[in-house]
C-alpha cells in the first residue's frame, strides 16, 4: 500500500465518522425532546397544582378595589407624652371610621373627599389602637397601631 | 582676573533673592492640648448628632417567642419578629409580680416594651417591660340572642361565630349619623346588627368574650362576606342547649 499526502480521510475513516456525526446528531435531538417533553409535564403539573390550591384556598371578601383606609396619624409605635391623640388619615368617602382604645371609642364618617380626623385619649403606658373603617359597601379593613403614653425621660 | 571673578560671584549671591527664613511653628503643650480639646468635643458632637438620627423612642406590644439573659425576641401585633435588648437599668413590672426580673418571663407572654429603637441594628433597647394584657375589639353581625342570658353570637368576616356576653359592666352605644353616638341597651340589639365590639376573654372560657363595650351600627350595610344565613345558630336560640360553655362560665 502506498501512502502518500491525501487532504481527505480513507473511505472507512469518512464512513466512522459519519456515524458518529449521525450518532452525536440523533442523541442532541434526543436531549432536546426529553428537555422539552420534561418542561411540558412540570408545566402542567404546576398549572394542575395551582388550579388545586386555588379550589382548596377560601375566597377572600371580593371587595371594591377602589376601597382604602390610610393612616396618616398617628404613626405605629410612636411615644407621646400628651394624653390627646389626634388620629386621622382618608378613607373611601362616607366609610365609617371607628377608632378604639382599650377604653373609648371614637365614631366618624369620612367626607366627602375622604378625610376623617378624630380625638382620642390614651391610657397610660401602651395603647393597642385598632381603627376599623367600614366602607359604604359593608366590607371592613381595620389596622393596628402601638402608641405609648410616657413623660419618663430617658 | 581672579579677583574680578570672586567679585562677580560676590554680586551675584547678592542679588539672588534667598528666601526670608521665618521660624518653623512650634506647637506649645498648652495649644496641643487645647487642639485636642477641640477635636474630642467635635467628635462628641458627631457621635451625638449620628446618635440622634439613628435611636428613637419607641414602644412595641409583642409575645415572647425567645428569651435570654440580655435579649428577648418578640413576634409583634404586625406579626413581625423583634429582638429587644436588655440591660441592667430596664425595669419589669406585671401586674401579678412587683418584682420580677428578665428569668420570669416566658415564652407566650404578651408584653409592652418602652425603649430606645437602633434604626441601624433594629434592636430596641428596652427601658421598660411591661407583662400586659390586650383587648380583644371584634366587628360582625348579630347571629342569635339569648336574651335570658344576656349572651348572643357575631357571625365574622372569617365566618366562625364568637359568643358575646353582657355584663353589667358592658356599655352599649348606638351609632347614626344624625345622632352620633347615643347610649343604648342589650335589648334593643337585634340579629342581622352590625356591631363593634371591644372586650376580653372570659377566664373560665376564654372563647367567650365579656364585653365591655358595645357599639351597634344599624345604618351601616350588610358585610358582603358574612352571610348570616348559612349559619347554623342564625335563629335566635337557648345558649344554654345550644353552647356548653355557658354552665361554665
Amino acid at each position: 500500500m502506498i501512502c502518500r499526502a491525501y487532504p481527505f480521510p480513507m473511505k472507512s475513516e469518512r464512513i466512522i465518522l459519519s456515524f458518529i456525526a449521525v450518532l452525536v446528531g440523533l442523541m442532541a435531538a434526543g436531549g432536546t425532546y426529553f428537555i422539552y417533553q420534561h418542561y411540558v409535564k412540570s408545566s402542567n403539573k404546576s398549572s394542575v397544582l395551582n388550579a388545586a390550591v386555588k379550589q382548596i384556598t377560601p375566597t377572600q371578601t371580593p371587595r371594591n378595589s377602589n376601597d382604602y383606609l390610610i393612616i396618616q396619624n398617628p404613626s405605629d409605635e410612636m411615644v407621646t407624652d400628651s394624653r390627646s391623640l389626634q388620629v386621622n388619615g382618608k378613607a373611601t368617602k362616607d366609610s365609617t371610621i371607628i377608632v378604639s382604645t382599650p377604653s373609648t371609642d371614637q365614631v366618624a364618617i369620612a367626607s366627602a373627599d375622604g378625610s376623617f380626623s378624630l380625638t382620642t385619649t390614651l391610657d397610660d403606658d401602651t395603647n393597642i389602637l385598632q381603627i376599623t373603617a367600614i366602607f359604604p359597601d359593608g366590607s371592613e379593613q381595620k389596622t393596628l397601631k402601638t402608641v405609648t403614653y410616657s413623660t419618663e425621660d430617658f | 582676573m581672579a579677583i574680578l571673578l570672586l567679585t562677580t560671584n560676590t554680586q551675584s549671591f547678592a542679588v539672588t533673592p534667598t528666601p526670608s527664613q521665618n521660624p518653623s511653628p512650634t506647637i506649645k503643650p498648652t495649644d496641643q492640648n487645647l487642639l485636642n480639646q477641640i477635636n474630642q468635643i467635635r467628635e462628641k458632637v458627631v457621635s451625638e448628632t449620628a446618635k440622634l438620627k439613628l435611636v428613637e423612642k419607641r414602644g412595641i406590644v409583642g409575645t415572647i417567642t425567645d428569651v435570654s439573659s440580655t435579649q428577648i425576641t418578640l413576634n409583634d401585633v404586625q406579626n413581625n419578629i423583634r429582638i429587644v435588648d436588655v440591660d441592667e437599668i430596664t425595669k419589669f413590672s406585671s401586674p401579678n409580680n412587683a418584682s420580677m426580673g428578665i428569668s420570669d418571663l416566658n415564652k407566650g407572654t404578651l408584653v409592652s416594651v418602652l425603649g430606645l429603637y437602633n434604626k441601624d441594628t433594629q434592636h430596641l433597647l428596652a427601658r421598660f417591660i411591661d407583662v400586659i394584657t390586650t383587648p380583644t375589639y371584634l366587628t360582625g353581625v348579630v347571629s342569635s340572642i339569648d336574651r335570658a342570658n344576656g349572651q348572643f353570637y357575631i357571625l365574622k368576616e372569617d365566618q366562625k361565630q364568637t359568643l358575646i356576653d353582657v355584663e353589667t359592666i358592658t356599655k352599649s352605644y348606638t351609632f347614626t349619623k344624625v345622632d352620633d353616638l347615643t347610649k343604648s341597651g342589650f335589648s334593643k340589639l337585634a340579629v342581622g346588627d352590625r356591631v363593634f365590639i371591644m372586650g376580653y376573654p372570659d377566664k373560665n372560657t376564654p372563647s367567650m368574650i365579656v364585653a365591655n363595650r358595645i357599639i351597634d351600627f344599624p345604618e351601616v350595610a350588610a358585610d358582603p362576606a358574612i352571610n348570616v344565613a348559612v349559619s347554623p345558630t342564625a335563629q335566635p336560640t337557648n345558649a344554654t342547649t345550644t353552647t356548653p360553655t355557658v354552665g361554665a362560665k
